[in-house]
This record gives C-alpha cells, sequence and structure tokens, in this order.
C-alpha cells in the first residue's frame, strides 16, 4: 500500500511514446528532451539539447502569450518541421516550458455526436441522476469509447460507478465501488488539476527524459499538467488486468472540489484527435456546472417540501407554548422533517419520544457525545454509526443520527434516528487483498469479480440537503427561543416589580391595619370588663366582636409572615434535615400528645438549605398534618433520594431529595390540590388557623428554587412533598 | 406623693394610653403616669431635664409608632445624649418587623417588649415591666445639675 500510497506519480520522468516533448528554460534553451524526440522529429542527434529553441526552427509563432501554468485546454498550434507535420502544446511548469509535441492530424475519429448538440443534451436534464446518466451516454456518442463510466467519490473518497454507457458485449461495471487506495491521493491532486487524463494504449513502452535524471527527485521534471505523462506502472497492470488496451478520465469538480471522474475504457488502443480532446473537456466542465445546479435544486425541492412543516412546528414555538411540547408535538410532527424512524427532543432536563427510538434512559451515552461535540464547537452532529463512538451500542433501531442543538448549555438537542441498513457493499475486487502475497508489494487486483461486504451498524448518511435543511430549521429555532426567553425575562422582570408592590401592600396591610383593630379589641376588652350586671346577650355578642378581633389579627400577622417568606436573602448552610425536624416535633409534641397523635422521623439527608426557613416549612407542614391526621394515628417525616419518581412532582425526577410530611386524615379531593396553596383559602382558615402556613412553607421551599406540592386522595391521608433546589443553583 | 417614681409614656394610640392607664391602675405599686402623646412633646421634655429644669424619669414606655418623629427618633436622641443615656428606656410596640427591633437594640433601647393584645396579658406584662424597672433595678438616677457640669 505504501509503494502506491506515495508513489510521485507527477515525477515518473517517462511520458507515452505517441509524441515528443521538450523542456525549455527561461532563456529559450532546451533543458529536458524525451529520448524519441530526435526519431519522430526527424532531426540529427545532439540538435535538440543545449540549444535555442529557435535555433532549432521550430516553426513556433513568435509572439506567442505566456502559456498559463498547468493549463492543457486550449489550441494546440500546428507547424511543420522537416517535412512533417505536428501540433504543438505548450504550458508552464515551475520556470521551464514545456512543448509536447504530437504528429498530426491523428486518426480521424469524427464523432457520432457533435459537441453542441453534446451540451445541449446536458443542459436539457434537472436532476442529478438523469444528468449523470446522460453525461455517460454523450460521452460515449462523442468518443467512442467501449465504457464510459461516470465514478462518483464519497466523503471518504471511496468511488463509486453512478452511472454507466457501455457498448453491446462489454461488461457492465455500474454499482460498483472501489477502495479510496484506487485512486490515490496524489492522483486525486492531479486530477483536479487538469481536465483530462488519455492513455492511447496500456501496453506502451515508457520513453524516457534526457538528460537522465532520479525519477522522484527534487530536479525531477513537474509532468503534472503534460498530456504524454506516463501513468504509473500499477496502473497500466491495472488496466490490462482489467482488459482494457486505452483509458481517459475527464475530472468532474463540484465548485472547484473534485466531486468524481467520467472513466473512459476501451478494448483496443485508440487514439483521440484533438478536437475529441477539447470536446471531453468541454462536456467534463459544463457537467460540472449543471452538478452544482441539479444538487442546489435538489435542496431546494426538498426544503420546499419540509416549509410548511417548518413554519407549523416554529409557529407552535412562538405562540408560547413550552419548546418541548412544541417540538415534540404531532402534526405536523419533527419526524418528517427528514427522513427519519425516530426522533428525540432534549429540553430544559426534560426528554421527548417521538416515532421508534431507544428506551429513553439509554439515550445517556448519545447526549454525552453530542455535548462533547458541542463543547468543540458543533451545534451539528451527524453520526452513521452510534456503535462507532459509543462502547457497546448496539441498538439497530438507532444506528445514526443527525442532532442539532437548540440552547447555549450543550444539554438541549433534536434529535433524528436512522435505523441501522443491511447494506451490501459490490467492491470492484476485495478492498482488503492488494498487498502481493508473494512478494509484499502492491499488486493491482486480479479478480474483478464483486466482493459482497456488510456495513454492520451503519445508517445511510443523512444528505448535504438534509444537514443544510435541518440547520436552516436549527437557525430559525435558535431565534425563535431567545425571543422566547427574551419575552420570559421581561414577563420574570414585571412580575418582579409586582412582587415587590405586593409584598409593600401585605406589610402596609399587616401592619397598619393592625393598629385600629388592637384599639377596638382593647375596647370590646375594657366594654367585659366594665359590663357588671348586663343582659347575657350582651356580653355574648362584645366577646364575639373581641374574638374576631383577635382572629383577624392572627389573619393579618400571617399575611406579615408570608410577605416575608418571599423576601430577604437566604443563608444557605449544610444542615441536618433530620435534626431540625426533630426539634420541630418536640416543639409540637404537647399539641400532639393533646390530638393523639405520633410524630415520628425517619432518616433524613444533611441538605444545604437556609435553616431558619426550612425550620419553618417543618412547622406550617407539621401543624397541619396535627389538625387533620387521625386521632391514634401518627404524623411521618422522610423523603425520597434525588432522582426517585415522587407522586405529582412538578418535574417526573426530582434532581434534589424530595422531603415528605405524610399524614392519615381524611385526604383532599382532586379540586383542592391547588387552593390549599392560596393565602386566606376557605378550606383552610379554621377558627384557629392563619390561613397562611402552607402558602408560607411553599414560598420559603420556592425561594431554595424548589417545590412545594401534596399527593392526596379522599380517605387516603396527605403527603406533602417539598424539595429545597440545588445549591449551586439557587 | 411627690417620692412616687415617675414612669413617662410615650404613645400616640388613645385605646393604648386607656389600656396602659388601666394596666397602671391595677399594679400593686405607685408611680406618677406622665403621658405625652408625640415625639416632639416627648423631646421638648428631655430638652427640660438636659437643662435641670424637670425631673428625670425613672422609666420611659416608648411607643415606636409616634407620627412625625418617631419613637426611635426619640430613642437616638436621649441614649445620644451622654446627660440622659442611664434613663431606661423600654420600647413597647406592636410592630413585628426585625429590623423594628434590631433598630431599637441598636440605638440603645434597654429593652423592646411587645405589646399584648388581650388585655389580661398586658396588666401582666406591664406588671412585671414595673417591678423590675421600679422596684427591682438599682437606678442610676443623674442629678438634676449633672448635665450642667
Amino acid at each position: 500500500m505504501e509503494v502506491c500510497a506515495t508513489e510521485p506519480i507527477h515525477l515518473l520522468e517517462s511520458i507515452q511514446p505517441h509524441g515528443a516533448l521538450l523542456a525549455i528554460d527561461e532563456e529559450g534553451r532546451v533543458v529536458r528532451v524525451s529520448a524519441n524526440a530526435v526519431a519522430l522529429l526527424g532531426v540529427a542527434p545532439d540538435s535538440l539539447l543545449g540549444r535555442l529553441a529557435t535555433d532549432i526552427q521550430l516553426a513556433l509563432p513568435d509572439a506567442r502569450p505566456a502559456p498559463a501554468e498547468d493549463v492543457i485546454s486550449h489550441d494546440p498550434r500546428p507547424f511543420r518541421i522537416n517535412g512533417r507535420d505536428f501540433r504543438a502544446l505548450s504550458h508552464r511548469a515551475g520556470n521551464l516550458e514545456i512543448v509536447e509535441l504530437e504528429p498530426s492530424p491523428p486518426v480521424a475519429d469524427a464523432p457520432e455526436l457533435p459537441v453542441r448538440a453534446a451540451l445541449k443534451a446536458l443542459g436539457e436534464t434537472e436532476d442529478l441522476d438523469g444528468l449523470l446518466e446522460r453525461v455517460a451516454v454523450v460521452m460515449r456518442q462523442l468518443t467512442g469509447f467501449d465504457r464510459v463510466m461516470v465514478y462518483r467519490f464519497d466523503a471518504e473518497w471511496n468511488g463509486e460507478v453512478v452511472a454507466e454507457s457501455v457498448a453491446s458485449g462489454v461488461e457492465s461495471f455500474l454499482g460498483l465501488r472501489y477502495p479510496e487506495s484506487d485512486i490515490p491521493a496524489q492522483a486525486r491532486a492531479l486530477y483536479a488539476r487538469s481536465w483530462l487524463r488519455v492513455i492511447e494504449d496500456a501496453g506502451y513502452a515508457p520513453v524516457p527524459l534526457l538528460p537522465e535524471v532520479e525519477p522522484g527527485s527534487r530536479r525531477a521534471l513537474d509532468l503534472g499538467g503534460a498530456t504524454l505523462r506516463s501513468v504509473s506502472p500499477v496502473h497500466l497492470q491495472y488496466l490490462r488486468n482489467m482488459g482494457v488496451a486505452a483509458s481517459a478520465s475527464i475530472s468532474l469538480l463540484d465548485r472547484g472540489r473534485l466531486w468524481g471522474l467520467v472513466a473512459c475504457h476501451h478494448r483496443r488502443p485508440r487514439r483521440l484527435s484533438f478536437a475529441s480532446r477539447v470536446s471531453m473537456e468541454l462536456v467534463g466542465q459544463m457537467a460540472s456546472m449543471r452538478l452544482g445546479l441539479a444538487r442546489d435544486r435538489s435542496r431546494l425541492a426538498l426544503r420546499e417540501a419540509a416549509e410548511p412543516r417548518v413554519l407549523a412546528i416554529l409557529d407552535r414555538v412562538a405562540e408560547g407554548m413550552d419548546p418541548l411540547e412544541a417540538l415534540a408535538g404531532d402534526t405536523p410532527s419533527l419526524l418528517g422533517l427528514v427522513e427519519a424512524t425516530g426522533a428525540v427532543v432534549a429540553y430544559d432536563g426534560r426528554v421527548r419520544a417521538l416515532g421508534r427510538t431507544p428506551p429513553l434512559e439509554t439515550l445517556g451515552p448519545v447526549f454525552d457525545v453530542l455535548r462533547a461535540r458541542f463543547e468543540a464547537g458543533e451545534t451539528q452532529v451527524a453520526l452513521r454509526s452510534l456503535g462507532a463512538v459509543i462502547d457497546g451500542w448496539d441498538d439497530d433501531g438507532a444506528a445514526g443520527l443527525l442532532a442539532i442543538a437548540l440552547t447555549g448549555s450543550g444539554d438541549d438537542w433534536v434529535v433524528w434516528l436512522r435505523p441501522f441498513v443491511e447494506e451490501e457493499v459490490r467492491w470492484g475486487g476485495a478492498p482488503d487483498k492488494r498487498i502481493d502475497p508473494e512478494s509484499g508489494a502492491l499488486s493491482p487486483r486480479n479478480s474483478f469479480a464483486e466482493w459482497r461486504q456488510r456495513m454492520r451498524g451503519h445508517a445511510t448518511p443523512f444528505s448535504e440537503g438534509e444537514r443544510q435543511l435541518v440547520e436552516r430549521f436549527r437557525r430559525l429555532l435558535v431565534d425563535h427561543l431567545l425571543r422566547q426567553s427574551r419575552q420570559l425575562a421581561r414577563t420574570t422582570r414585571d412580575l418582579a416589580q409586582r412582587n415587590v408592590e405586593v409584598d409593600s401592600f401585605a406589610y402596609v396591610v399587616s401592619h397598619d391595619l393592625r393598629e385600629p383593630l388592637r384599639g377596638i379589641s382593647t375596647y370590646a376588652s375594657f366594654l367585659l370588663e366594665d359590663l357588671d350586671g348586663a343582659a347575657p346577650e350582651v356580653r355574648e355578642n362584645v366577646e364575639r366582636i373581641h374574638a374576631l378581633t383577635t382572629r383577624m389579627d392572627r389573619q393579618l400577622r400571617g399575611l406579615l409572615a408570608f410577605s416575608r417568606a418571599g423576601r430577604g436573602p437566604l443563608q444557605r448552610t449544610p444542615v441536618d434535615l433530620g435534626e431540625l425536624a426533630r426539634e420541630v416535633c418536640l416543639l409540637h409534641e404537647a399539641s400532639a400528645a393533646e390530638a393523639g397523635l405520633r410524630l415520628v422521623v425517619e432518616d433524613l439527608p444533611e441538605v444545604e438549605c437556609d435553616p431558619v426557613a426550612v425550620q419553618e416549612i417543618f412547622a406550617n407542614l407539621v401543624s397541619n398534618a396535627l389538625k387533620y391526621a387521625a386521632s391514634g394515628s401518627r404524623v411521618t417525616i422522610g423523603y425520597l433520594p434525588a432522582g426517585t419518581p415522587a407522586p405529582r412532582a412538578p418535574t417526573l425526577h426530582p434532581e434534589t431529595p424530595a422531603i415528605y410530611v405524610a399524614d392519615d386524615g381524611p385526604g383532599l379531593e382532586e379540586r383542592h390540590l391547588e387552593p390549599i396553596f392560596e393565602v386566606f383559602t376557605r378550606l383552610r382558615t379554621g377558627p384557629d388557623g392563619t390561613g397562611c402556613g402552607l402558602p408560607i412553607a411553599r414560598a420559603f421551599a420556592e425561594r431554595h428554587g424548589g417545590s412545594l406540592w401534596v399527593d392526596s386522595a379522599p380517605g387516603a391521608g396527605a403527603t406533602f412533598y417539598f424539595t429545597l433546589g440545588r445549591a449551586d443553583a439557587a | 406623693m411627690s417620692d412616687w417614681p415617675t414612669v413617662m409614656l410615650v404613645e400616640d394610640s388613645a385605646a393604648d394610653v386607656a389600656a396602659l392607664s388601666r394596666a397602671f391602675r391595677r399594679w400593686h405599686g405607685d408611680a406618677h403616669v406622665h403621658h405625652v402623646a408625640d415625639g416632639e412633646a416627648a423631646l421638648a421634655h428631655f430638652h427640660q431635664v438636659h437643662r435641670g429644669r424637670a425631673r428625670p424619669p425613672e422609666l420611659v414606655l416608648l411607643d415606636l409608632n409616634l407620627g412625625r418623629t418617631g419613637g426611635l427618633d426619640v430613642l437616638a436622641e436621649v441614649k445620644g445624649d451622654s446627660a440622659l443615656r442611664r434613663i431606661p428606656i423600654v420600647v413597647l410596640t406592636s410592630s413585628l418587623a426585625e429590623r423594628d427591633i434590631a433598630a431599637a437594640y441598636g440605638l440603645g433601647a434597654n429593652a423592646v417588649v411587645s405589646k399584648p393584645l388581650e388585655l389580661p396579658d398586658l396588666y401582666r406584662t406591664l406588671g412585671r415591666l414595673l417591678d423590675f424597672w421600679l422596684l427591682e433595678a438599682s437606678q442610676s438616677r443623674p442629678s438634676a445639675t449633672g448635665a450642667m457640669s
């Protein structure tokens, strides 16, 4: 392999024998000459090397423009020497001018198809497949080769014959694949430089250049732009093994990059006229241009087909739906945007599946890969084989993916999945049997039987068009999400402002209204003291006034406490929640005993939180439970570890422990589960309650970045849960 | 009668004055109650004391919520005056605001006591206050002319 992969094929120091080659330096002196020049031109030995080109009377026009480097597509200049007609092609290689001389006219090969008609035919096709088909047909009609193939490189530079035109009786190579090493990098580099290569007779004997120079050395002549360039002996052997006597290849470039080749084979040696060569180049250039057009058109078609779907999904996002719901929604679904059997949306710590996907809990390693790629700066990731990047991944339903990042977090993605395909690759000969077992040297394959190989764990790759489509979708989506989050920020700011107002209102209400209330209470008390001898109902009424002032005062104090629960800084510190809960229980022991209840504190974790606030939460939940638990039963304080599903939790798997206070009281109806957290809910405000205990507890939990909720059903008791958020997130 | 200790009550709420008056009457000891209804009147009186033209009270019961010149202003003035700061001042407040309580202590209040809502509780609280400050605590009284020297 090494031999071929490094062989300097443009520095082989030899040419094909059907023409002669001169290299002329800047002073016009002939410095290199092919060994066949003397005989071919009919000049005296020693009359070329070292002489001025003008002295040799090569009838080259005097005022010729300086030849452009590496350009061979120009009109050959006719000239006559010693009564023989030649055509001269010249081009520049470094500081030398290379002149190639071929006897003219070569064998006439009038094309079946005029060039103009050939080019017109190419212009009539719109889609890529049709274009490639036509390139093959037109090229064969134009040149008369036995077999014309359009050969396309994939991303790894393996080739595949994607279109073909063959004469009757000639074996078809359509659909065969060739490994990358068949046309190695240095050959591909040459192909990108020049449009056309011709081998007129694969059985030729190479003609060396004089004076002799070590092939591949620094002084070797760069023949990369020469039409007479002799090709690698390996390549000649390769052609002979295929039964090919003459060949030509025309480059197909897509925006300057080598896209593929038109490869022409003939079973007998074959000369090509200059006109044919120029036509072949023209067809190659025209086809290259149409390639880009056809590709753009197919992408446009893909985009147009996807547009209504894209807009509908974006509309859902723009309407302010939860982005996860908007993206995971049906009619239309994300799934149809590109060809995929499943899709996964991950947003804000939540994941949704569409179509056929692996179990969501197994996707961790996939998101690890995506996050790593995101951190390396990629916002779109396409993988053909997850098994190649994740150890032990063997989910056949999700072998390949295309993913777009939605936010700057690296954790929010839309992922499309493709199943593994049992792809049959028909290799033109086994790709891994290229080393001659006897000599150890590279030898061209002897067998051209197709080689079947299964590509395990690979999905059909996502096309460039699909990748562009989802990239556009990503940009629009990110735009929408940003707009939405700005809107959200504005709303949050407004809310914060409203909160400040509500707080100060609550403070004023609770503080300033207590003054007159105290007055009413005081005077009612005076009346009670002074009422000796009044009618009993008078006393009762005054007592009621007094009782009402007492209750109202308690409510005002509750309101004040609630307004405070939402303000002021939290002081987070590691707190043993078990100890804290036991302290709270100690304070409530008397009232528990009175109600015939037991308070049980199970194991509780240590958590970073504000102990004063959390004590308040416990106190409110415990005193609430004591009010409702059935006599003789118990109130239990415990917890669910982080990640455990908690009933009715706002997030399915809370990422911090969920602490609970459970009673076996009458429980709550579904419709009461939320209202009990509103201030002064009638449901909650008993004669001895402030009506603010649960709202206060919830406010404290929320200030920790956590939440507080209840799970209950009539007759099933009530369990109040709370989480305290992550210390680093608050 | 002139030997009775004087308790200065700075309170603008008529209801509270009435309630505290009842509480005084129920106290077992003897004391004069000198009521002023706002912060300005209180400060005017303390200026007289500072100049030696009035006897300093043995105890001040100070409400915080007094209108223009608040209880905290009075407290700051008295406790900032070296001739007056030994006069014990007990802040009686219905405010539950932490910051008010902290501010009062910060300015040198001798105690901050929450005004109970219920009369019997008020009687008990005031009784204990008067017992402690007028009967048990030894007071170092500023002489009427001390501030002048």
